[in-house]
């Protein structure tokens, strides 16, 4: 299978259509961090298109000293941050994760164990700050290093650790509180 | 909750696109690579380099070929009414391009 940067050499040669290969390779993660930040699965979609867009067409410019990775997240966390900018009457926790929450609320647990554990973990990631819930991802999910999410995001590496420490403490929190003591069965 | 525990469930957490994601995706790179961006130059710039040229040729016309247009018109013995008439007509029609050259640059930006 071609990394990355062969992809990239064959679409910067003219080969457009192996950009595909590139977003079916990325977009489950990129939509995963963009929910992290606009909360709403729908709008994160539209903002990852905006994003792979950019990312098309600056692909020229992109140069092989830096993971591609870490470039493409930068442009989907900027299209993000600027996508709540522009939607500004936005409730802080999204509602569609309420109305969720309200939904799944009466389901007994055992049912929920086998299909909507990621629901369920995807409900308390809605529930915490947009930086909180990034850097989460970022840290578990693309398994960044801190000095790769600052490249990333932009944010300093005090605030990266803040937010890891308080992102931790707020996801357990909001487990319990979804779950109580059945947390135990999702681990 | 361990650290090993939190990364299963973050990973666990990953959001998957709608099935035509890549499909829409691509046929909007599609379109925005067929639709080629018009680059709209400034029509004050235009007009501005447009004056400046004429000056330079009328200048330089004047310098070097005004010696044999008086020999010319010396011995050539033309009216003037309709020299000013062609002149009058080319003058307007001048206008009237830039006047359509202005309405499309307007229409573009």
């Amino acid at each position: 299978m071609d990394t990355d940067f062969e992809l990239i050499k064959k679409i910067k040669e003219g080969d457009r259509s192996v950009f595909r290969y590139l977003v079916e390779r990325h977009k489950d993660v990129s939509l995963s961090l963009a929910c992290s930040i606009v909360k709403d699965s729908g709008k994160a979609e539209d903002v990852l298109q905006e994003a792979f867009i950019k990312v098309f067409k600056k692909l020229d410019s992109f140069q092989f000293n830096a993971a591609f990775t870490t470039w493409l997240y930068r442009i989907v966390i900027n299209t993000s941050y600027n996508a709540i900018k522009k939607d500004k009457n936005r409730y802080p926790f999204s509602q569609e994760a309420e109305e969720k929450l309200q939904n799944t609320a009466d389901i007994p647990i055992d049912k929920l164990k086998a299909k909507d554990q990621k629901k369920y973990i995807n409900l308390a990631l809605e529930k915490l700050r947009p930086d909180e819930a990034l850097v989460l991802r970022l840290f578990y999910l693309c398994e960044l290093k801190i000095s790769e999410i600052t490249e990333s995001t932009g944010f300093s590496i005090s605030k990266i650790k803040v937010d890891l420490s308080r992102g931790r403490k707020n996801i357990n929190f909001q487990l319990r509180k979804l779950l109580g003591t059945e947390i135990d069965n999702l681990l | 909750m361990k650290e090993e525990q939190l990364k299963y469930l973050i990973q666990k957490s990953t959001v998957a696109t709608s099935d035509d994601f890549t499909d829409m995706l691509m046929q909007q790179l599609e379109t925005i690579e067929e639709v080629k961006p018009v680059r709209i130059i400034s029509f004050q710039k235009i007009m501005l380099i447009a004056i400046a040229g004429l000056l330079c040729i009328s200048f330089v016309a004047y310098k070097y070929l005004a010696p044999f247009l008086s020999e010319f018109f010396g011995k050539v013995q033309i009216s003037k009414t309709p020299i000013f008439a062609v002149c009058l007509l080319l003058c307007l029609l001048g206008v009237n391009y830039i006047l359509l050259l202005q309405q499309s640059y307007r229409r573009l930006s």
